[in-house]
Protein backbone atom coordinates (compact mmCIF):
# COMPACT_ATOMS: atom_id res chain seq x y z
CA UNK A 1 0.00 0.00 0.00
CA UNK A 2 1.31 2.73 -0.49
CA UNK A 3 0.58 4.86 2.21
CA UNK A 4 2.35 2.34 4.52
CA UNK A 5 5.51 2.96 2.05
CA UNK A 6 5.77 6.53 2.02
CA UNK A 7 4.83 7.31 5.67
CA UNK A 8 6.79 6.55 8.98
CA UNK A 9 5.24 4.53 11.93
CA UNK A 10 4.11 7.41 14.55
CA UNK A 11 6.80 7.16 16.90
CA UNK A 12 9.82 6.50 14.72
CA UNK A 13 12.77 8.18 14.84
CA UNK A 14 14.65 9.06 11.87
CA UNK A 15 18.54 10.83 12.53
CA UNK A 16 18.95 13.87 10.97
CA UNK A 17 22.22 12.53 8.90
CA UNK A 18 20.40 10.03 7.44
CA UNK A 19 18.55 12.40 5.28
CA UNK A 20 18.95 12.82 1.53
CA UNK A 21 20.11 15.28 -0.19
CA UNK A 22 17.74 18.41 -2.11
CA UNK A 23 18.60 16.75 -5.16
CA UNK A 24 17.25 13.15 -3.88
CA UNK A 25 14.18 14.16 -1.99
CA UNK A 26 11.59 15.69 -4.96
CA UNK A 27 8.85 13.87 -4.79
CA UNK A 28 7.32 11.84 -7.42
CA UNK A 29 3.50 11.74 -6.49
CA UNK A 30 2.63 14.96 -4.20
CA UNK A 31 0.07 12.66 -2.27
CA UNK A 32 3.17 10.29 -1.17
CA UNK A 33 6.24 12.53 -1.05
CA UNK A 34 8.10 9.87 0.68
CA UNK A 35 9.97 9.80 4.02
CA UNK A 36 13.25 12.37 2.87
CA UNK A 37 11.11 14.69 1.61
CA UNK A 38 8.78 15.21 4.67
CA UNK A 39 11.64 14.77 6.72
CA UNK A 40 13.72 17.39 4.89
CA UNK A 41 10.36 19.74 5.09
CA UNK A 42 10.64 19.64 8.39
CA UNK A 43 13.90 20.62 8.91
CA UNK A 44 13.79 23.52 6.67
CA UNK A 45 10.26 24.45 8.29
CA UNK A 46 12.42 24.24 11.69
CA UNK A 47 15.69 26.19 10.26
CA UNK A 48 13.07 28.84 8.88
CA UNK A 49 12.06 29.95 12.35
CA UNK A 50 15.19 31.15 12.69
CA UNK A 51 14.45 34.08 10.27
CA UNK A 52 12.00 35.06 13.24
CA UNK A 53 15.23 36.72 15.06
CA UNK A 54 16.21 38.85 12.37
CA UNK A 55 12.66 40.10 11.28
CA UNK A 56 12.60 41.12 15.38
CA UNK A 57 15.82 42.79 14.77
CA UNK A 58 14.46 45.07 12.15
CA UNK A 59 11.50 45.68 13.93
CA UNK A 60 13.19 46.85 16.93
CA UNK A 61 15.53 48.88 14.76
CA UNK A 62 12.23 50.49 13.41
CA UNK A 63 11.48 51.36 17.02
CA UNK A 64 15.04 53.07 17.30
CA UNK A 65 14.74 55.07 14.48
CA UNK A 66 11.85 56.45 15.72
CA UNK A 67 13.24 57.08 19.55
CA UNK A 68 16.69 58.64 17.72
CA UNK A 69 14.55 61.02 16.02
CA UNK A 70 12.81 62.17 18.51
CA UNK A 71 15.79 62.64 20.94
CA UNK A 72 17.69 64.03 17.81
CA UNK A 73 15.08 66.16 16.57
CA UNK A 74 12.20 66.81 18.58
CA UNK A 75 13.18 66.49 22.33
CA UNK B 1 -4.67 68.22 61.15
CA UNK B 2 -6.36 71.14 59.97
CA UNK B 3 -8.59 71.73 57.04
CA UNK B 4 -5.97 72.39 54.45
CA UNK B 5 -3.82 69.63 55.61
CA UNK B 6 -7.05 67.04 54.80
CA UNK B 7 -7.54 68.73 51.62
CA UNK B 8 -3.89 68.26 50.78
CA UNK B 9 -4.04 64.63 51.90
CA UNK B 10 -7.48 64.49 50.01
CA UNK B 11 -5.54 65.56 46.72
CA UNK B 12 -2.89 62.93 46.99
CA UNK B 13 -5.45 60.27 47.74
CA UNK B 14 -7.43 61.24 44.75
CA UNK B 15 -3.84 61.97 42.46
CA UNK B 16 -2.41 58.24 43.65
CA UNK B 17 -6.45 56.49 42.41
CA UNK B 18 -6.49 58.57 38.92
CA UNK B 19 -2.37 57.24 38.75
CA UNK B 20 -3.66 53.95 39.03
CA UNK B 21 -6.87 54.49 36.76
CA UNK B 22 -3.95 55.64 33.61
CA UNK B 23 -1.79 52.72 34.78
CA UNK B 24 -4.48 50.53 33.45
CA UNK B 25 -4.28 51.57 30.08
CA UNK B 26 -0.62 50.74 29.81
CA UNK B 27 -1.69 46.94 31.08
CA UNK B 28 -2.44 45.75 27.34
CA UNK B 29 0.07 47.54 26.24
CA UNK B 30 2.88 45.82 28.21
CA UNK B 31 1.00 42.76 27.66
CA UNK B 32 1.39 43.28 23.85
CA UNK B 33 5.03 43.77 24.05
CA UNK B 34 5.40 41.29 26.19
CA UNK B 35 3.77 38.61 23.77
CA UNK B 36 5.20 39.55 20.68
CA UNK B 37 8.90 39.93 22.21
CA UNK B 38 8.44 35.74 22.88
CA UNK B 39 8.24 35.90 19.11
CA UNK B 40 11.75 35.54 18.30
CA UNK B 41 12.09 32.19 20.68
CA UNK B 42 10.31 30.31 18.30
CA UNK B 43 12.98 29.72 16.66
CA UNK B 44 14.19 27.52 19.30
CA UNK B 45 10.92 26.93 20.92
CA UNK B 46 9.23 25.10 18.69
CA UNK B 47 7.82 21.89 18.02
CA UNK B 48 9.46 20.28 14.93
CA UNK B 49 11.71 18.81 16.83
CA UNK B 50 9.28 16.30 17.86
CA UNK B 51 7.11 16.11 14.45
CA UNK B 52 7.53 13.36 12.11
CA UNK B 53 6.36 12.46 8.70
CA UNK B 54 2.99 11.13 9.77
CA UNK B 55 -0.41 10.36 7.60
CA UNK B 56 -2.82 9.03 9.93
CA UNK B 57 -6.82 8.43 8.72
CA UNK B 58 -8.15 11.82 8.64
CA UNK B 59 -12.09 11.98 8.61
CA UNK B 60 -12.89 16.06 7.95
CA UNK B 61 -16.26 16.74 9.60
CA UNK B 62 -17.44 19.93 7.69
CA UNK B 63 -21.12 21.44 8.63
CA UNK B 64 -23.00 23.22 6.04
CA UNK B 65 -26.24 24.91 6.03
CA UNK B 66 -27.18 26.97 2.41
CA UNK B 67 -23.36 26.51 1.58
CA UNK B 68 -24.35 25.12 -1.80
CA UNK B 69 -22.30 27.65 -3.87
CA UNK B 70 -19.13 26.95 -2.28
CA UNK B 71 -19.74 22.99 -1.31
CA UNK B 72 -18.92 21.83 -4.51
CA UNK B 73 -15.41 23.27 -5.14
CA UNK B 74 -14.37 23.06 -1.16
CA UNK B 75 -14.50 19.23 -1.44
CA UNK B 76 -12.72 19.12 -4.98
CA UNK B 77 -10.31 21.08 -2.91
CA UNK B 78 -9.89 18.60 0.27
CA UNK B 79 -9.91 16.01 -2.32
CA UNK B 80 -7.12 17.68 -4.09
CA UNK B 81 -4.82 17.73 -1.05
CA UNK B 82 -1.53 16.02 -1.01
CA UNK B 83 -2.38 13.65 1.46
CA UNK B 84 -3.22 9.66 0.70
CA UNK B 85 -6.59 9.50 -0.90
CA UNK B 86 -7.37 6.39 0.87
CA UNK B 87 -6.21 8.10 4.11
CA UNK B 88 -9.23 10.92 3.37
CA UNK B 89 -13.21 10.73 4.25
CA UNK B 90 -15.07 14.39 4.11
CA UNK B 91 -18.25 14.77 6.13
CA UNK B 92 -20.83 17.02 5.16
CA UNK B 93 -22.88 17.43 8.00
CA UNK B 94 -26.04 19.23 6.51
CA UNK B 95 -27.95 21.58 8.76
CA UNK B 96 -30.90 20.82 6.86
CA UNK B 97 -30.05 23.42 4.28
CA UNK B 98 -33.01 24.39 2.00
CA UNK B 99 -31.12 24.96 -0.54
CA UNK B 100 -29.66 22.14 -2.94
CA UNK B 101 -27.19 20.93 -0.85
CA UNK B 102 -28.44 17.44 -1.38
CA UNK B 103 -28.18 17.49 -5.19
CA UNK B 104 -24.70 18.74 -4.77
CA UNK B 105 -23.63 16.06 -2.05
CA UNK B 106 -25.35 13.71 -4.42
CA UNK B 107 -23.17 14.13 -7.13
CA UNK B 108 -20.02 14.82 -5.07
CA UNK B 109 -20.34 11.30 -3.50
CA UNK B 110 -20.78 9.52 -7.16
CA UNK B 111 -17.86 11.81 -8.07
CA UNK B 112 -15.36 10.11 -4.83
CA UNK B 113 -16.88 7.23 -3.52
CA UNK B 114 -15.54 5.76 -0.05
CA UNK B 115 -14.02 9.41 0.20
CA UNK B 116 -17.50 11.41 0.46
CA UNK B 117 -20.48 11.43 2.80
CA UNK B 118 -23.24 13.11 3.01
CA UNK B 119 -25.61 13.55 6.71
CA UNK B 120 -28.06 15.24 7.18
CA UNK B 121 -29.81 16.79 10.07
CA UNK B 122 -34.07 17.05 10.10
CA UNK B 123 -33.46 19.80 12.68
CA UNK B 124 -31.38 22.42 11.99
CA UNK B 125 -30.36 26.07 12.85
CA UNK B 126 -29.38 24.95 16.59
CA UNK B 127 -25.37 25.77 16.02
CA UNK B 128 -22.12 24.90 14.59
CA UNK B 129 -21.32 22.60 17.71
CA UNK B 130 -24.36 20.88 17.16
CA UNK B 131 -24.23 20.06 14.06
CA UNK B 132 -20.36 19.13 14.19
CA UNK B 133 -21.76 16.71 16.96
CA UNK B 134 -24.37 14.89 14.92
CA UNK B 135 -21.09 14.07 11.95
CA UNK B 136 -18.69 13.27 15.04
CA UNK B 137 -21.03 10.81 16.52
CA UNK B 138 -21.33 9.05 13.48
CA UNK B 139 -17.47 9.68 12.70
CA UNK B 140 -16.65 7.65 16.54
CA UNK B 141 -19.31 4.36 15.04
CA UNK B 142 -16.17 3.00 14.01
CA UNK B 143 -12.22 3.00 14.58
CA UNK B 144 -11.77 3.82 11.14
CA UNK B 145 -10.58 7.95 12.20
CA UNK B 146 -7.31 8.41 13.84
CA UNK B 147 -7.87 11.97 13.37
CA UNK B 148 -10.29 14.24 13.12
CA UNK B 149 -10.44 17.42 10.79
CA UNK B 150 -12.85 20.22 11.63
CA UNK B 151 -13.23 23.02 9.26
CA UNK B 152 -15.58 25.32 7.79
CA UNK B 153 -17.69 24.98 4.70
CA UNK B 154 -16.27 28.53 2.63
CA UNK B 155 -12.45 27.43 3.90
CA UNK B 156 -9.71 26.27 1.33
CA UNK B 157 -7.19 24.61 2.75
CA UNK B 158 -3.60 25.18 0.39
CA UNK B 159 -2.39 21.72 -0.74
CA UNK B 160 0.34 20.56 1.47
CA UNK B 161 -1.65 22.16 4.58
CA UNK B 162 -3.20 18.94 6.35
CA UNK B 163 0.14 16.76 6.35
CA UNK B 164 2.01 20.25 7.42
CA UNK B 165 -1.01 19.41 10.78
CA UNK B 166 -1.00 15.84 10.85
CA UNK B 167 3.16 15.83 11.43
CA UNK B 168 2.95 17.34 15.00
CA UNK B 169 0.35 14.36 15.93
CA UNK B 170 3.46 12.46 15.56
CA UNK B 171 4.03 13.24 19.01
CA UNK B 172 1.80 11.53 21.29
CA UNK B 173 1.37 14.60 23.78
CA UNK B 174 0.05 16.70 20.88
CA UNK B 175 -4.08 16.86 21.34
CA UNK B 176 -4.82 19.00 18.51
CA UNK B 177 -3.19 21.33 15.80
CA UNK B 178 -4.57 24.14 14.46
CA UNK B 179 -3.45 26.03 11.33
CA UNK B 180 -3.15 29.61 9.86
CA UNK B 181 -6.36 31.36 8.75
CA UNK B 182 -5.40 33.49 6.02
CA UNK B 183 -8.16 35.85 5.12
CA UNK B 184 -8.40 35.10 1.26
CA UNK B 185 -11.04 37.26 -0.43
CA UNK B 186 -10.36 37.86 -4.31
CA UNK B 187 -11.79 41.14 -3.76
CA UNK B 188 -10.59 43.35 -0.90
CA UNK B 189 -11.62 45.79 0.51
CA UNK B 190 -10.72 47.81 3.01
CA UNK B 191 -12.17 46.08 5.71
CA UNK B 192 -11.28 42.55 4.27
CA UNK B 193 -7.41 44.11 4.28
CA UNK B 194 -7.80 45.35 7.77
CA UNK B 195 -9.67 42.00 9.30
CA UNK B 196 -6.20 40.33 7.18
CA UNK B 197 -4.04 42.19 9.30
CA UNK B 198 -5.77 41.32 12.20
CA UNK B 199 -5.70 37.92 11.62
CA UNK B 200 -1.26 37.98 10.38
CA UNK B 201 -1.16 39.67 13.91
CA UNK B 202 -3.21 37.39 16.16
CA UNK B 203 -1.87 33.82 14.29
CA UNK B 204 1.72 34.18 12.58
CA UNK B 205 2.62 36.09 15.37
CA UNK B 206 0.70 35.81 18.23
CA UNK B 207 0.16 32.53 18.22
CA UNK B 208 3.31 31.87 17.87
CA UNK B 209 4.39 33.36 20.89
CA UNK B 210 1.45 31.32 22.68
CA UNK B 211 3.48 28.21 21.23
CA UNK B 212 6.57 29.71 23.39
CA UNK B 213 4.73 29.84 26.47
CA UNK B 214 3.24 26.76 26.07
CA UNK B 215 -0.95 27.61 25.86
CA UNK B 216 -2.77 28.39 23.26
CA UNK B 217 -5.79 30.55 23.59
CA UNK B 218 -7.69 29.07 20.73
CA UNK B 219 -8.04 26.24 18.44
CA UNK B 220 -9.16 27.85 14.50
CA UNK B 221 -12.62 26.85 14.00
CA UNK B 222 -11.71 26.37 10.59
CA UNK B 223 -8.64 24.46 10.72
CA UNK B 224 -8.27 22.52 13.56
CA UNK B 225 -7.07 18.94 13.98
CA UNK B 226 -7.31 16.48 16.73
CA UNK B 227 -5.59 13.26 17.64
CA UNK B 228 -8.60 10.59 18.13
CA UNK B 229 -7.62 10.10 21.61
CA UNK B 230 -8.09 13.78 22.70
CA UNK B 231 -11.60 13.61 20.83
CA UNK B 232 -12.51 10.55 23.05
CA UNK B 233 -10.98 11.98 25.88
CA UNK B 234 -13.21 15.43 25.73
CA UNK B 235 -15.79 13.40 25.54
CA UNK B 236 -16.29 12.27 21.83
CA UNK B 237 -18.41 16.07 21.27
CA UNK B 238 -17.80 19.79 21.41
CA UNK B 239 -19.51 21.82 24.22
CA UNK B 240 -22.79 22.96 22.80
CA UNK B 241 -23.81 25.30 25.70
CA UNK B 242 -21.81 28.37 24.84
CA UNK B 243 -20.90 30.23 21.66
CA UNK B 244 -17.21 29.76 22.33
CA UNK B 245 -16.99 26.06 21.30
CA UNK B 246 -13.38 26.27 19.89
CA UNK B 247 -11.92 27.66 22.78
CA UNK B 248 -13.66 25.38 24.73
CA UNK B 249 -12.26 22.52 23.08
CA UNK B 250 -9.02 24.33 23.34
CA UNK B 251 -8.87 24.40 27.25
CA UNK B 252 -10.51 21.51 27.55
CA UNK B 253 -7.35 19.99 25.75
CA UNK B 254 -5.05 21.43 27.54
CA UNK B 255 -6.46 21.07 30.82
CA UNK B 256 -6.43 16.90 30.68
CA UNK B 257 -2.52 17.68 29.78
CA UNK B 258 -2.33 17.61 26.31
CA UNK B 259 -0.30 20.22 23.82
CA UNK B 260 -2.05 22.16 21.54
CA UNK B 261 0.10 23.87 18.42
CA UNK B 262 -0.56 25.69 16.16
CA UNK B 263 1.63 25.54 12.92
CA UNK B 264 2.31 28.71 11.21
CA UNK B 265 2.86 26.92 7.59
CA UNK B 266 -0.44 25.05 7.24
CA UNK B 267 -2.31 27.90 5.86
CA UNK B 268 -6.16 28.04 5.10
CA UNK B 269 -7.90 30.57 3.23
CA UNK B 270 -10.87 32.06 4.47
CA UNK B 271 -13.50 34.37 3.51
CA UNK B 272 -14.48 37.04 5.77
CA UNK B 273 -17.11 39.67 6.57
CA UNK B 274 -17.13 42.44 4.07
CA UNK B 275 -19.06 44.86 6.30
CA UNK B 276 -19.04 46.03 9.39
CA UNK B 277 -22.62 45.26 10.66
CA UNK B 278 -21.42 41.28 9.59
CA UNK B 279 -18.64 41.42 11.33
CA UNK B 280 -19.62 43.22 14.56
CA UNK B 281 -22.08 40.18 14.51
CA UNK B 282 -19.25 37.75 14.09
CA UNK B 283 -17.39 39.37 16.75
CA UNK B 284 -19.71 40.19 19.52
CA UNK B 285 -20.14 36.22 19.40
CA UNK B 286 -17.01 35.81 19.41
CA UNK B 287 -16.49 38.11 22.51
CA UNK B 288 -19.85 37.16 24.56
CA UNK B 289 -18.16 33.46 24.02
CA UNK B 290 -15.04 34.91 25.52
CA UNK B 291 -17.02 36.66 29.00
CA UNK B 292 -18.60 32.95 29.06
CA UNK B 293 -14.92 31.15 28.99
CA UNK B 294 -13.75 33.66 31.26
CA UNK B 295 -16.41 32.53 34.14
CA UNK B 296 -16.36 29.30 33.16
CA UNK B 297 -12.75 28.54 34.13
CA UNK B 298 -12.30 31.29 37.12
CA UNK B 299 -10.84 28.76 39.21
CA UNK B 300 -7.65 28.41 36.50
CA UNK B 301 -6.64 32.18 36.04
CA UNK B 302 -3.42 32.79 37.59
CA UNK B 303 -3.33 29.74 39.08
CA UNK B 304 -0.13 27.40 37.59
CA UNK B 305 -0.45 23.74 37.53
CA UNK B 306 1.90 20.87 36.60
CA UNK B 307 -0.59 19.89 34.10
CA UNK B 308 -1.24 22.80 31.80
CA UNK B 309 -0.04 26.48 31.72
CA UNK B 310 -3.32 28.04 30.91
CA UNK B 311 -2.85 29.33 34.40
CA UNK B 312 0.38 30.54 34.54
CA UNK B 313 0.83 34.44 35.60
CA UNK B 314 1.86 35.57 31.59
CA UNK B 315 -1.72 33.96 30.30
CA UNK B 316 -3.85 35.33 32.75
CA UNK B 317 -1.78 38.49 31.81
CA UNK B 318 -2.60 38.23 28.22
CA UNK B 319 -5.99 37.06 27.90
CA UNK B 320 -7.25 39.45 30.62
CA UNK B 321 -5.71 42.71 28.62
CA UNK B 322 -7.32 41.70 25.34
CA UNK B 323 -10.78 40.63 27.38
CA UNK B 324 -10.78 43.95 29.69
CA UNK B 325 -9.02 46.56 26.77
CA UNK B 326 -12.16 48.70 26.41
CA UNK B 327 -12.21 49.06 30.45
CA UNK B 328 -8.73 50.08 30.44
CA UNK B 329 -9.07 52.35 27.82
CA UNK B 330 -12.03 54.32 29.60
CA UNK B 331 -10.60 53.87 33.13
CA UNK B 332 -6.86 55.53 31.57
CA UNK B 333 -8.66 58.33 29.62
CA UNK B 334 -10.68 59.00 33.14
CA UNK B 335 -6.97 59.16 34.97
CA UNK B 336 -5.55 61.51 32.14
CA UNK B 337 -8.46 63.53 32.36
CA UNK B 338 -8.88 63.75 36.24
CA UNK B 339 -5.13 64.82 36.68
CA UNK B 340 -5.35 67.32 34.07
CA UNK B 341 -8.47 69.02 35.94
CA UNK B 342 -6.76 68.70 38.77
CA UNK B 343 -3.59 70.82 37.51
CA UNK B 344 -1.30 68.28 38.26
CA UNK B 345 2.02 67.67 37.19
CA UNK B 346 1.67 64.59 36.71
CA UNK B 347 -0.97 64.91 34.13
CA UNK B 348 1.53 65.41 31.08
CA UNK B 349 4.13 63.39 32.46
CA UNK B 350 2.26 60.01 32.44
CA UNK B 351 0.40 60.98 29.51
CA UNK B 352 3.70 61.12 27.49
CA UNK B 353 5.04 57.75 29.01
CA UNK B 354 1.69 56.09 28.60
CA UNK B 355 1.74 57.24 24.42
CA UNK B 356 5.22 56.76 23.75
CA UNK B 357 5.26 53.23 25.69
CA UNK B 358 1.88 52.90 22.94
CA UNK B 359 3.63 54.41 20.24
CA UNK B 360 6.80 52.13 20.25
CA UNK B 361 4.98 49.14 21.20
CA UNK B 362 2.60 49.96 18.14
CA UNK B 363 5.48 50.15 15.81
CA UNK B 364 7.39 47.24 17.07
CA UNK B 365 4.48 44.97 16.49
CA UNK B 366 3.38 46.06 13.16
CA UNK B 367 6.85 46.35 11.88
CA UNK B 368 7.06 42.23 13.08
CA UNK B 369 3.42 41.34 11.56
CA UNK B 370 4.40 42.74 8.33
CA UNK B 371 7.46 40.55 7.94
CA UNK B 372 5.61 37.73 9.00
CA UNK B 373 3.47 37.30 5.45
CA UNK B 374 3.92 39.66 3.11
CA UNK B 375 0.98 38.37 0.68
CA UNK B 376 -1.33 39.94 3.07
CA UNK B 377 0.70 43.20 4.36
CA UNK B 378 1.93 44.30 1.26
CA UNK B 379 -1.27 45.24 -0.26
CA UNK B 380 -2.36 46.38 3.10
CA UNK B 381 0.18 48.80 3.85
CA UNK B 382 -2.53 51.77 4.17
CA UNK B 383 -4.04 49.57 6.48
CA UNK B 384 -1.09 48.61 8.66
CA UNK B 385 -0.05 52.56 8.71
CA UNK B 386 -3.71 53.50 10.07
CA UNK B 387 -4.27 50.20 11.99
CA UNK B 388 -3.95 52.30 15.41
CA UNK B 389 -6.33 55.09 13.21
CA UNK B 390 -5.11 58.23 12.05
CA UNK B 391 -6.58 60.12 15.24
CA UNK B 392 -4.34 57.67 17.33
CA UNK B 393 -1.39 58.20 15.49
CA UNK B 394 -1.93 61.93 15.39
CA UNK B 395 -2.01 61.52 19.23
CA UNK B 396 1.10 59.51 19.54
CA UNK B 397 2.74 62.08 16.84
CA UNK B 398 2.05 64.46 19.87
CA UNK B 399 3.33 62.04 22.70
CA UNK B 400 6.22 61.46 20.78
CA UNK B 401 7.17 64.93 19.39
CA UNK B 402 5.04 67.15 21.40
CA UNK B 403 7.56 69.69 19.89
CA UNK B 404 6.67 69.40 16.28
CA UNK B 405 2.60 69.09 17.13
CA UNK B 406 2.45 71.83 19.09
CA UNK B 407 4.65 74.38 18.23
CA UNK B 408 6.52 73.71 14.38
CA UNK B 409 3.51 72.60 12.91
CA UNK B 410 1.44 75.46 13.74
CA UNK B 411 4.33 77.66 13.47
CA UNK B 412 4.22 76.67 9.56
CA UNK B 413 1.12 78.52 9.35
CA UNK B 414 2.31 81.49 11.60
CA UNK B 415 -0.09 80.31 14.60
CA UNK B 416 0.50 79.95 18.13
CA UNK B 417 -1.55 78.29 20.59
CA UNK B 418 -2.69 79.97 23.09
CA UNK B 419 -3.11 78.32 26.60
CA UNK B 420 -6.83 77.82 26.55
CA UNK B 421 -6.75 76.27 23.11
CA UNK B 422 -4.03 74.21 24.77
CA UNK B 423 -5.89 73.28 27.17
CA UNK B 424 -8.98 72.12 25.19
CA UNK B 425 -7.12 70.41 22.61
CA UNK B 426 -5.24 68.39 24.94
CA UNK B 427 -8.66 67.55 26.63
CA UNK B 428 -9.33 66.35 23.41
CA UNK B 429 -6.57 64.19 22.98
CA UNK B 430 -7.09 62.97 26.55
CA UNK B 431 -10.24 61.38 26.34
CA UNK B 432 -9.90 60.35 22.26
CA UNK B 433 -9.70 56.59 23.01
CA UNK B 434 -13.12 56.20 24.54
CA UNK B 435 -14.78 58.37 21.41
CA UNK B 436 -12.78 56.34 19.06
CA UNK B 437 -15.39 53.87 20.28
CA UNK B 438 -17.62 55.83 20.14
CA UNK B 439 -16.62 56.49 15.95
CA UNK B 440 -16.22 53.20 15.33
CA UNK B 441 -20.36 52.72 16.73
CA UNK B 442 -21.43 55.15 14.17
CA UNK B 443 -19.27 53.60 11.28
CA UNK B 444 -21.67 50.79 11.45
CA UNK B 445 -24.90 52.79 12.33
CA UNK B 446 -24.17 54.99 9.30
CA UNK B 447 -22.70 51.74 6.94
CA UNK B 448 -26.54 51.13 5.07
CA UNK B 449 -27.51 54.46 5.11
CA UNK B 450 -26.89 56.54 1.60
CA UNK B 451 -23.49 57.94 3.15
CA UNK B 452 -22.39 55.03 4.34
CA UNK B 453 -20.23 54.17 1.42
CA UNK B 454 -18.01 56.74 1.86
CA UNK B 455 -18.44 57.51 5.22
CA UNK B 456 -17.95 54.35 7.30
CA UNK B 457 -13.92 53.53 5.68
CA UNK B 458 -13.59 57.35 6.32
CA UNK B 459 -14.42 56.79 9.80
CA UNK B 460 -12.55 53.71 10.42
CA UNK B 461 -9.40 54.69 9.00
CA UNK B 462 -10.02 57.56 11.07
CA UNK B 463 -10.72 55.76 14.68
CA UNK B 464 -9.04 52.50 13.88
CA UNK B 465 -9.75 49.30 13.58
CA UNK B 466 -8.50 48.30 17.05
CA UNK B 467 -11.19 51.14 18.37
CA UNK B 468 -13.50 48.90 16.04
CA UNK B 469 -12.84 45.09 18.03
CA UNK B 470 -12.93 47.46 21.28
CA UNK B 471 -16.05 49.00 20.81
CA UNK B 472 -17.45 45.17 20.17
CA UNK B 473 -16.00 43.79 22.85
CA UNK B 474 -17.74 46.81 24.82
CA UNK B 475 -21.14 45.53 23.30
CA UNK B 476 -20.38 42.35 24.32
CA UNK B 477 -19.98 43.58 28.05
CA UNK B 478 -23.30 45.58 28.09
CA UNK B 479 -25.11 42.64 25.94
CA UNK B 480 -24.06 40.13 28.84
CA UNK B 481 -25.21 42.58 31.58
CA UNK B 482 -28.63 42.87 30.07
CA UNK B 483 -28.54 38.73 30.10
CA UNK B 484 -29.79 39.37 26.01
CA UNK B 485 -30.74 36.38 23.91
CA UNK B 486 -27.41 34.45 22.91
CA UNK B 487 -28.18 32.96 19.82
CA UNK B 488 -26.06 31.63 16.00
CA UNK B 489 -25.75 34.58 13.78
CA UNK B 490 -24.20 32.59 10.87
CA UNK B 491 -22.10 35.15 8.95
CA UNK B 492 -23.12 34.54 5.32
CA UNK B 493 -20.54 33.16 2.62
CA UNK B 494 -20.98 33.69 -0.79
CA UNK B 495 -17.19 32.03 -2.16
CA UNK B 496 -14.99 35.42 -2.73
CA UNK B 497 -12.16 33.28 -2.12
CA UNK B 498 -9.22 33.15 -4.73
CA UNK B 499 -7.01 30.45 -4.19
Amino acid sequence: MKHARSAQPRHSKEPASRLASDAEILPMDARYPGNDFLLREIENDRKGEHWLVLKTIIAVAAVAVLVALRELFFS
Amino acid sequence: MNAQDWAVVFQRALEVILLLFVATGAVPVLSGLYSFLAIPFHSVINHYSKAKPYFPRVSIVLPAWNEAPVLSHSIDRLMALEYPIESLRIYVVDDASTDNTPEVMAAKMAQYPGNVFHLRRDKGGEGKAFTLNHGIREILKDDWMQALLIMDADVIYLPDSLRKMTRHLADPKVGAVSAYIREGSADKSYLTRFIGLEYVLSQPAARRAQNVLGAQACLAGGAQLHSRENLIALGGQIDTSTLAEDTITTFETQLRGREVVFEPLAIVLSEEPDSIDALWKQRLRWARGNVTVTAKYKHIWFRPSKVHKLGTISFGFVWFSLWLLPVAMVLSSIGLLGLLLMHSALAVIVFRSLWITAACTFAFTLAISAQLDGSITRPAWREVLTFPGIISMIVMLTAFFPKLVEVQIPGLFGATLSPSTEFILTICIYIWIPFSMVGAWLARKVEKSGVGRFLTPTLIYLVGYGSLLCAITFDSYIKELRHAEAKWDKTEKIGRIAA
